[in-house]
Formats: structure tokens, C-alpha cells, sequence
């Protein structure tokens, strides 16, 4: 019930609209937000108070006075750009090269993957190797879940290192080195073993909320009909520094 | 005094000038961005009356201001006003609805009078692997095709209309041309279509001054999670069953239509445990 709005109103002293004639609606949402605006930010101004306009639509000789000897003053922190300038893609954190599980002896080169023409991820072909979801953010974001997958086992390697990730206890590290070398520190704090067909993906892929790596392979139980895993492995790992 | 003060300030219109403190802004907040996109004219913008944008230069774009609902009249001044009785433009009054965002866009209608119109901008979650571009022609020049990429192509867009294409991420090389022609007017220009964001970009300037451009503007949307992560292309072997020789093997025998693979038995499934 924050409304920020209720402290900007005490910005412009001294120049009432010409004309302005804000409808029941805007009234109403105004004095609720000011009135409930305990829990809100900033106190009003004091100025406010003592530059206050006539309660009529139409500027007071007083209040026109002021304007005319009060050079109006606009609000001092919108941001301004230059859209004629190119936009470049805004990146979060650092395109993951290598992941390691010391515990399990894993090592594996990362490379970035997208969406596949089905919607799903797309997956590097052979299970020695680990797709890092580029869409989502890189390794050393502010915020959101950083997604890095492989096959549990591929027809080149049929048994992979991620097909290992549901012997993971907790508390074990993960180290992700980024494409500047970095290397991201993380420990492990849940291994799930989810049902597809019930699986929602959307909290291991958001890219709001505490920065957190997400390790996603196969596993549960083979489908023979379907030829595939019936459930997803997934490993969320916290950030504990980087080095 | 706080409610007071409120009634007063609400009787008296000067209301929601805007607040720039996105910090503390409300989740239901309308986001208002504000484009100048009239060529050669400096210009102040009022806000119920507040002046809210001083000496406001072409090409530029401001915001987003989070305001709560409501109706708000804007009114854009020469520069220098010392307030807004004598509008450039306007005054204009923008009905916003809350958790919505948009962008009033100062421009010139197509024969080259300065206008303002007020867009909406599509939030919605996209797909994922997808972005969205939205076009606006706010040109002083007839009706343009817009050429993104290979992937999309908008036709016969009229000031001061809009189009909105979902593509898939990446770069799309945009350009306009005049309708039913592929010479461009302007651009080429590269334009990011980011998974989870709305690009906008907009023709604007006048054809007969010579100075069409174009700006773009980048609003966070929604995202989408991908639709699965099928990463069991074979059933994994149990450690210590076959040696990799043999499971090579293996498969040359699967394909021969022998069940080799099939022996394995599967990793027990298990509920979900939290280990931490």
C-alpha cells in the first residue's frame, strides 16, 4: 500500500493547474493514498502544507503570484535517455563456461542453449556437456536463477556427470566459472526429483528474487514407452562468494 | 493534518505531479514514459499542472514516472513556460489504469502538426525464447512499411498506429520504407529482441524536413519458463553394469532390434526431498 506518488505533490510549490480537473477516481485513489500512507515513504514536505493552492480549480492571485516569482521547479530524478541512441541488450551476470561438483567429480564444459522449435530447452547432444539456458541470467546476477542442464545420459555418453546429481546430500559446493574467469561459489540446498508431467518450471527460471544456481538433469524412473526419464532432477545451489 | 492536507491538495488539482522514486513504488503503479518526438523544439512538460519535464529536447525519453490510477492532464509548453495556460500541445487528459505501463509520445500527426498520443505497452509474459517489438509510426509522413528482419514485416502503418510482433530473440535488422516499397526512408538499424522485454521503436521526424529517425525504447515484460528440460535421451546405465565399449555396442544392437539397453534397471523414483 505504498504509494511513493504521495510525496510528489509537495515538489512543485506554488503552481496550481490551469484547468486541471482530476476526476472522482484519481480524487479518491489520492486521498486513500495519502491517507493510508502510514506504512508508506517519505513524510510530506512541510512546504507542502504552507504552499497550498486554493480548494477551487482555478489559480488563487496568490498562488499565480508565487508562479510568476518562483521559477517552477521540475522533478529532479526522472531519467532521461537519449532514444535516438542504439539499444544494446541489457545482460545479467556472465555467461557460465564450466561447472564442477568436486564431491562428485564432475567437470564439465557449459555452452549456452536456447529454445528448441517444441518449446522446451534445447540440450547439448552428448551428456559430457552442460547447456546454460541464455535466456535467463549468468553466472554472478543480482537476482534470479542461473539454469545450467545436460543430459543424464546421451547416446555419445550414456552415462553423464549429471546423472550423479541426485546423490547430492546438501551443503556440497558447486563452482561455475564464467566467460571473464570468474569462478561463482555456490552451495547446494535442495535436490528435488519432480514428475514431469506435474513439474512447474516457472520457479527454477524466474529472474527476480535471491540470485540462485539451478542444475536440472533426468531421472525417476525410465519410460519405456516414452523412451524417456518421467521426472526432472533439480539441484538449487545458493551463492557463497566468488573468487 | 496528513488527510487534510490531502483533500486540500486534491481540491486544488495539484495532484500526483509524478513520482520518480521507483524505489518505493506501488506494485499497482501505472509507468509512465514520456517521448519527445517533435524535431527542432525544445519544450517543458506539465503534469497537472506541475512542470514535471524541464527544457525537454528531442529524441529524448523519460521515465518511467510511477503514478497510481488515474486520470492526469498533461500539457507540453515552450520551454521556459512559466506555466502551462498557453500549451504547445494539449493539455491532453491520460486515463491510466494501474499495473499497466505506457508511453505519451509528443509528436507531429502526419501532416506535420505537433500532436500527442498515448500508447499502451504490451507487458505481457512472451513466450519463451521470444521478445516483442512493437512499431509506432509518429512521423509526419504517410503510411510506411516496416521491414524487421526477415521474420516480420509490418504494412500500410498510418500515424499514429501501432504493431506489435513477437519474434524469436535476437537481432532484427529494422528499416522503413514508404508503403508497398522496400527502399528504406530510414534505417537500416539494429534492434535487440530480448526474451522478456518489449522493444519500441518508433518512426518519427517529418519526411518533407528530411528528418526521419527512428527511437526505441526497451520495457521489462513478462517471461515465460521453457515448456520442459528433456535432458534423458537414453536410460543411464547403472554404475559398474556395462563398460562403454559394450554399451556401444549396445546400441548398434538396439538399432538391429535387439533390447540390450533395456536390462538396466531405472534409478528408483523418489519423492521430492529437500536435503538442506
Amino acid at each position: 500500500m505504498s504509494r511513493s506518488s504521495s510525496t510528489s505533490a509537495a515538489r512543485v510549490p506554488g503552481t496550481p493547474a490551469a484547468g486541471a480537473r482530476p476526476v472522482p477516481v484519481a480524487f479518491l485513489a489520492l486521498a486513500l493514498a495519502l491517507g493510508l500512507g502510514a506504512c508508506g515513504s517519505d513524510p510530506l514536505d512541510p512546504e507542502a502544507a504552507t504552499s497550498e493552492p486554493s480548494p477551487t480549480a482555478a489559480p488563487t492571485e496568490a498562488a499565480t503570484a508565487e508562479a510568476a516569482t518562483t521559477a517552477p521547479t521540475p522533478l529532479e530524478d526522472v531519467t532521461l535517455v537519449d532514444a535516438t541512441e542504439p539499444v544494446t541488450m541489457a545482460t545479467a551476470g556472465t555467461p557460465p563456461t564450466a561447472v564442477e561438483v568436486p564431491d562428485l567429480g564432475l567437470a564439465m564444459p557449459v555452452q549456452p542453449v536456447g529454445i528448441a522449435a517444441d518449446g522446451q530447452t534445447e540440450v547439448p547432444p552428448d551428456a559430457l556437456e552442460a547447456g546454460w539456458y541464455r535466456f535467463g541470467p549468468g553466472a554472478g546476477a543480482d537476482a534470479g536463477a542461473t539454469v545450467i542442464l545436460a543430459h543424464a545420459g546421451s547416446e555419445i555418453t550414456p552415462r553423464g556427470p549429471f546423472s550423479e546429481l541426485d546423490q547430492l546430500q546438501g551443503g556440497e559446493l558447486v563452482t561455475v566459472t564464467d566467460a571473464d574467469g570468474v569462478e561463482h561459489e555456490y552451495e547446494v540446498t535442495s535436490v528435488q526429483v519432480l514428475e514431469k508431467a506435474t513439474l512447474d518450471l516457472d520457479p527454477y527460471f524466474v529472474r527476480d528474487g535471491e540470485p540462485t544456481l539451478v542444475l536440472i538433469t533426468c531421472g525417476g524412473q525410465w519410460d519405456e514407452a516414452e523412451s524417456n526419464y518421467r521426472s526432472n532432477v533439480i539441484v538449487t545451489a545458493a551463492p557463497v562468494g566468488s573468487r | 493534518m496528513r488527510l487534510r492536507t490531502s483533500l486540500t491538495l486534491g481540491l486544488g488539482a495539484v495532484v500526483l505531479a509524478a513520482s520518480a522514486a521507483p524505489a518505493f513504488a506501488a506494485p499497482e503503479d501505472a509507468q509512465l514514459s514520456v517521448l519527445h518526438a517533435v524535431p527542432d523544439t525544445t519544450v517543458d512538460v506539465w503534469v497537472n499542472g506541475d512542470l514535471t519535464l524541464d527544457d525537454f529536447t528531442p529524441g529524448t525519453l523519460a521515465g518511467p514516472l510511477e503514478l497510481g490510477a488515474g486520470t492526469y492532464t498533461v500539457a507540453i509548453t515552450a520551454a521556459d513556460a512559466a506555466d502551462d495556460s498557453a500549451p504547445v500541445i494539449g493539455p491532453i487528459d491520460l486515463d491510466l489504469a494501474a499495473s499497466t505501463s505506457y508511453t505519451a509520445v509528443a509528436h507531429l500527426d502526419a501532416d506535420g502538426a505537433p500532436t500527442a498520443a498515448l500508447f499502451t505497452n504490451d507487458t505481457s509474459a512472451t513466450a519463451a525464447g521470444e521478445g516483442r517489438l512493437t512499431v509506432r509510426h509518429v512521423a509526419a509522413a504517410p503510411a510506411v512499411d516496416i521491414l524487421a528482419g526477415d521474420a516480420g514485416v509490418v504494412t500500410n502503418l498510418a500515424n499514429p498506429d501501432e504493431a506489435t510482433l513477437d519474434l524469436p530473440a535476437g537481432t532484427v535488422s529494422a528499416a522503413v520504407a514508404a508503403t508497398g516499397t522496400t527502399d528504406p526512408v530510414i534505417g537500416p538499424a539494429d534492434v535487440p529482441v530480448t526474451d522478456g522485454t518489449l522493444t519500441v521503436v518508433y518512426a518519427w521526424g517529418s519526411l518533407e524536413d528530411g528528418n526521419l529517425a527512428l527511437a526505441t525504447q526497451t520495457v521489462a515484460a513478462g517471461h515465460s519458463a521453457p515448456d520442459g528440460v528433456p535432458t534423458g535421451q537414453v536410460q543411464v546405465p547403472q554404475e559398474g553394469g556395462v563398460s562403454p565399449i559394450l554399451l556401444v555396442g549396445g546400441v548398434l544392437l538396439a538399432a538391429a532390434g535387439a533390447v540390450a539397453l533395456s536390462r538396466r534397471g531405472s534409478v528408483s523414483e523418489g519423492a521430492e526431498r529437500d536435503a538442506a
